[in-house]
């Protein structure tokens, strides 16, 4: 065990909340997919479970070998991965499953695109921000930069999936509050935004529903309507049908302690339940434990992250890892937001927890990342208290293998 | 830098905190939910979704040759709702087709008038009188309900015409009374039994709940969809023999109709395996006869009398007391112990008798004496129980169907046990078995020792896969094969010149023990009797062993003249069926040519077994058919092999034409060309999932529909 935890480098603290989601994550997924498992595999769930469980040690292979590698070396890949992901997105947009998914057919498996773009344009934005510091003010040299490259992704991403083209909308403008962007433009640009989705929308509800069906936008409009109506709508005159309302049966039933592991009833009645809802079936099973269980593992993993930001040695470093964990910890509340009604129905999914290959891969990247930030700075702060200490001996000399030099 | 890293600090600090928010946005939301609405939302839950069975049908349970004794059908119960919306909305339509309706209902149902329906129907529609459920029929057949969709109104359907058609599956005993508490029925009200209960859980269907939402209009609605149908339950193929299970029943039924006898029963054993060949129960059913009301074979202990005598006469050959030719004196059929009277039902014709005659003739105080003196005081009596142990006659069989007896044994110690108890043990009183136990001894004498537990399920099928087969178990050698041999001498001789010497009879050889027992309190004024015969057949390699048990008896009650005759027609009928006893008697054509001037009426079938029997008969035939199914025209002299007119040759892998088949043809039809056959109903197969002509692969799965 120790031999184990001592190859383990970065934050202790950050490995545990992880190991703790994944378990969390087999359990909810095993119990939750029983009605998938009729469906395809005759009543086996292992099988799911199994796959599900397959993509998680994938996940933290990854982690592992993403958080022995030096990060700066990310600020490279990030850009090659970045301008390759234009043209996949382009290309799966159109020839790709509902426009989201590559299908391997013969190993069986499917990659959505837009979950490494995210991740690349998080990484890339943190490099941008990092050079950019000393103009970040201006509107030509700060702000354009850094926002262009959003831009270009959300427009490609948001025809096919607008929740994924949200969350990263809406974790690159944190990310440029937090990156220090002139505020008048961040300002600028949400009224933009609003102005521009105020007439959307209007021109939504203008069209007819048979010409909004090509594009996915009639799904939009009746989310919109539905939300609009869980808000204004008594909640005794709701809809059964409605997924939101079976998400707050499930949360209902759930107090005060839950209905126990596997117990859950509305996992029947809600649409991929492992998928969105998941949050909602934890909170079912799990009670308060859910509630606070869930919510105190993210907001912890964002504590951990900020205390590494803190210690980091290097801007970019730092705010690579603060701009990771700050969208992860996005996705999170804005998933548990959908869950118990407090947002519109959206397809984010619940990190880490929620059934879905690449989302796990990625965002177990994305972790190994920040961990890497922690580790490789504590390295060079640990190796230049040495050369401190010991002035006679040529450490300092001698090339680090991992520098990359200026960034 | 350092300044914009702190700058930065402090903002990511404030994100921490909108986070903060969000999260307690989110806690207070989930209160909110759980508290504050949370009765509403359990409201719902409980109104508005539910789950929906899906249910695969029960397993049959066939005979041992595969004849259905028990099967699910389908039924539908037909009600109509005279208010339904499409009624009431389309008032024409009603009115202008309410006399079409009830012309059909009175037609079908023919128990009322079309004007008495037309009341009915109209009554019900009025406001004081709301029926929205006029039952009119229990169990209507899928093909009845096919033909009322035709009739008007019902055209219309459930919203629009009123016409409701509820579902159930009704468990069929199509051969009526045979065996019926044996195989049994699962009940709610009452304990389940028979074979019904005992396979219970193999013959349950697989059950797969459906989720259902109720939706605005009050339309439930299932939220997810099945795949794939649930299993049927498993089909139990049990060790009877229908054959034998009706001559059981048929001879059974006429004696205790003759002697009107309150109830008996009959239970067939095969000597070599323990399986239970047949097993009749008939309780008196006031006017109706008899009836299977109960099970009396597994279920009842009674006093076996004279039939147990066997049993002692064993342990005292086991326990080297005696021989078949120690003599006892039978103190001229009467004889105290103690201050009891034991008296011999048949006056005995000498003053000594040899044990052997003892069994024969059956005499109470010969083989008290005997077995009184052999087993003296309480150390001989500890013996005896404990030789009685030894042959397994205080066991339970263990058969598998619930409800069966515990045998008892007046021991030393009981409380009601005297002096007297060793003496009254050896004739079959102060002992109490159920006639399977007792059949069961009687089985291993036959048996040459060797006690086999007897068995009612042969095996457990699905989908032709044998999932679990019964093997007969071997549970001890009784006694050692010379003394058995010994009993099988005496109850031989029971036949020859004993007791039961009047069934003797010249086609086959028997062997048993009658026995009369009273089964009132000794000084009843209405005495009752149990009459029984207990044995085997043929009796030097014997077959089966049959236990006739006849309780209440009127005029006469002696075993020898109520149960012993029922075993020789049981018997004589097996030599009938069983060919391999017999001789071959017609090993000739000629004979048969010369039985039968006529041709044998034939249906038709497979052209080439009509061949076959024509030719061994001799008997000219035209051919005129290339088919290999044929129909057969005979006025008695000429014989045609016409062509079906439905049944056509067909390529290798076509789905022939079965439309019109009995079930056996059609399953040899479609089996053999590699198809998989699930089939529903009974009678002519009136539809087929697959149509003729099709070409799928072998292995696939085609459902017939008969009606």
């Amino acid at each position: 065990m120790d031999s184990i935890l001592s190859k383990l480098k970065g934050d202790k603290a950050i490995w545990i909340v992880v190991a703790i989601l994944a378990m969390i994550s087999i359990v909810a997924v095993y119990t939750s997919t029983k009605a998938l498992a009729f469906k395809y595999t005759g009543g086996s769930t292992e099988i799911f479970a199994l796959r599900h469980a397959f993509y998680l040690i994938i996940g933290f292979g990854l982690m592992y070998i993403a958080h022995l590698t030096d990060y700066n070396y990310y600020s490279k890949i990030a850009q090659i991965v970045l301008i390759a992901c234009i043209p996949i997105l382009i290309l799966t947009g159109i020839f790709g499953r509902d426009g989201r998914w590559i299908d391997f057919p013969f190993i069986n498996l499917s990659f959505q695109p837009s979950e490494l773009a995210k991740v690349a344009l998080i990484m890339y934005l943190a490099r941008m921000i990092t050079l950019k510091q000393k103009t970040i003010k201006s509107f030509k040299d700060g702000f354009f930069p850094i926002f262009g490259p959003v831009f270009l992704i959300c427009l490609l991403i948001f025809p096919s999936d607008l929740s994924t083209a949200t969350l990263i909308f809406i974790t690159s403008l944190i990310m440029m509050f937090i990156g220090r962007v002139h505020f008048k433009h961040i300002l600028s640009l949400i009224t933009l935004t609003i102005v521009t989705a105020t007439i959307t929308i209007s021109v939504l509800f203008s069209l007819p529903d048979e010409t909004l069906q090509t594009a996915r936008l009639l799904t939009w409009k009746h989310r919109l309507i539905q939300y609009a109506e869980d808000w204004t709508t008594h909640y005794a005159d709701m809809d059964v049908s409605k997924q939101t309302t079976q998400a707050r049966i499930a949360i209902a039933t759930g107090y005060p302690t839950g209905l126990g592991p596997g117990k859950s009833r509305q996992k029947n009645f809600l649409p991929e339940a492992y998928a969105d809802y998941i949050y909602s079936i934890i909170i079912e099973e799990y009670g308060f434990f859910g509630v606070f269980g869930i919510l105190f593992l993210y907001l912890f993993f964002l504590y951990r992250s900020i205390l590494i930001f803190e210690r980091s040695a290097g801007t970019f470093g730092a705010l690579l890892a603060i701009s990771l964990a700050i969208s992860i910890v996005t996705q999170a509340m804005m998933n548990m937001m959908v869950n118990v009604g407090l947002l519109p129905v959206t397809g984010v999914t619940l990190p880490l927890v929620s059934r879905g290959g690449t989302s796990i891969v990625m965002t177990c990247i994305a972790i190994g990342v920040i961990l890497s930030v922690d580790h490789y700075s504590s390295l060079k702060k640990g190796r230049k208290k040495k050369t401190k200490a010991l002035p006679a001996k040529p450490i300092t000399k001698r090339t680090n293998p991992f520098k990359l030099g200026k960034i | 830098m350092k300044k914009a890293k702190r700058d930065i600090f402090r903002r990511v600090n404030l994100v921490l905190l909108l986070m903060l928010i969000a999260g307690a946005a989110i806690i207070a939301q989930v209160l909110k939910i759980q508290i504050r609405e949370g009765n509403h939302w359990e409201q719902i839950m409980r109104d508005k979704t539910r789950t929906r069975d899906v249910k695969g049908e029960r397993g049959d349970i066939l005979s041992e040759e595969g004849e259905i004794l028990v099967v699910s059908l389908p039924y539908n119960q037909i009600a109509m709702d005279p208010l339904a919306d499409g009624l009431l909305q389309d008032k024409d339509y009603f009115w202008d087709n309410i006399d079409g309706l009830c012309k059909k209902l009175s037609q079908h149902f023919g128990d009322k008038s079309p004007q008495e329906y037309k009341n009915l129907i109209l009554t019900s529609r009025k406001k004081e009188s709301r029926n929205r459920n006029i039952i009119l029929d229990e169990a209507a057949t899928t093909r009845e309900v096919k033909e009322m969709e035709t009739w008007p109104i019902f055209e219309r359907g459930q919203f629009k015409g009123g016409f409701i058609v509820r579902k159930y599956q009704k468990r069929i005993y199509p051969y009526g009374e045979l065996a019926k508490r044996t195989l049994g029925c699962v009940r709610e009200d009452l304990p389940s039994v028979g074979i019904e209960a005992a396979y219970d859980n193999w013959l349950n269907p697989e059950v797969l709940p459906i989720s259902q939402i109720n939706t605005a209009g009050n339309n439930w609605i299932d939220v997810e969809v099945l795949q794939e149908y649930p299993e049927d339950g498993h089909n139990i193929h049990t060790t009877l023999n229908l054959e034998l299970q009706t001559i059981v029943h048929e001879a059974l039924y006429k004696s205790l109709d003759q002697f009107q006898a309150s109830h008996g029963c009959v239970v067939v054993l095969e000597v070599e395996t323990g399986k239970v060949k047949a097993m009749v129960n008939l309780t008196k059913d006031g006017k109706n006869g008899y009836s299977e009301k109960y099970n009396y074979a597994v279920g009842t202990c009674t006093p076996p009398g004279s039939t147990f005598k066997p049993a002692v006469a064993l342990a005292l050959l086991e326990d080297n007391k005696a021989s078949l030719n120690t003599f006892v004196n039978v103190e001229g059929g009467k004889y105290k112990f103690y201050d009891v009277l034991m008296r011999d039902d048949h006056p005995p014709a000498e003053d000594e008798m040899t044990l052997q005659r003892c069994i024969e003739h059956s005499s109470n105080v010969g083989i008290a004496k005997l077995a009184n003196d052999a087993y003296p005081g309480k150390d001989g009596a500890r013996q005896l129980t404990k030789s009685l142990e030894y042959m397994m006659l205080n066991r339970m069989t263990g058969i598998k169907i619930p409800g069966e007896g515990q045998p008892y044994f007046t021991r030393l110690g009981d409380p009601n046990w005297s002096g007297v108890t060793v003496p009254f043990t050896t004739i079959g009183y102060e002992v109490l078995l159920t006639p399977l136990q007792l059949t069961s001894f009687y089985n291993a004498i036959a048996n040459d020792g060797k006690l086999m537990k007897p068995y009612l399920v042969d095996k457990v099928k699905r989908d032709n896969k044998v999932v679990l087969q019964n093997e007969p178990f071997f549970v001890k050698q009784i006694a050692n094969l010379s003394n058995v041999k010994q009993i099988q001498k005496a109850l031989r001789g029971v036949v020859i010149r004993g007791t039961a010497k009047g069934i003797r009879s010249d086609k086959i050889t028997m062997a048993g023990k009658t026995g009369t027992a009273l089964i009132s309190k000794p000084k009843a004024k209405d005495k009752k009797y149990q009459s029984s015969f207990i044995g085997y057949f043929p009796a030097e390699k014997p077959k089966y062993t049959v236990a006739v048990i006849i309780s209440e008896p009127q005029g006469q009650y002696y075993g020898s003249k109520v149960s012993a005759p029922v075993f020789k027609e049981i018997a004589e009928k097996c030599y009938v069926r069983e060919y391999d006893w017999q001789q071959a008697v017609n090993e000739a054509p000629a004979l048969a040519k010369r039985a039968t001037s006529q041709a044998p009426p034939t249906k038709g079938g497979d052209k080439q077994d009509l061949k076959t029997i024509y030719q061994y008969l001799e008997h000219p035939f035209q051919d005129e058919t290339i088919s290999d199914w044929a129909n057969v025209t005979s006025n008695g002299k000429n014989v045609k092999f016409e062509k079906r007119p439905i049944f056509d040759r067909m390529a290798e892998g076509l789905v022939p034409n079965v439309l019109g088949m009995g079930l056996r043809d059609a399953l040899y039809e479609l089996e053999n060309k590699g198809f998989k056959v699930r089939h529903k109903g009974a009678g002519k197969i009136i539809q087929q999932s697959i149509p003729a002509g099709e070409e799928v692969k072998p292995g696939t799965v085609i459902e017939i529909e008969l009606g």
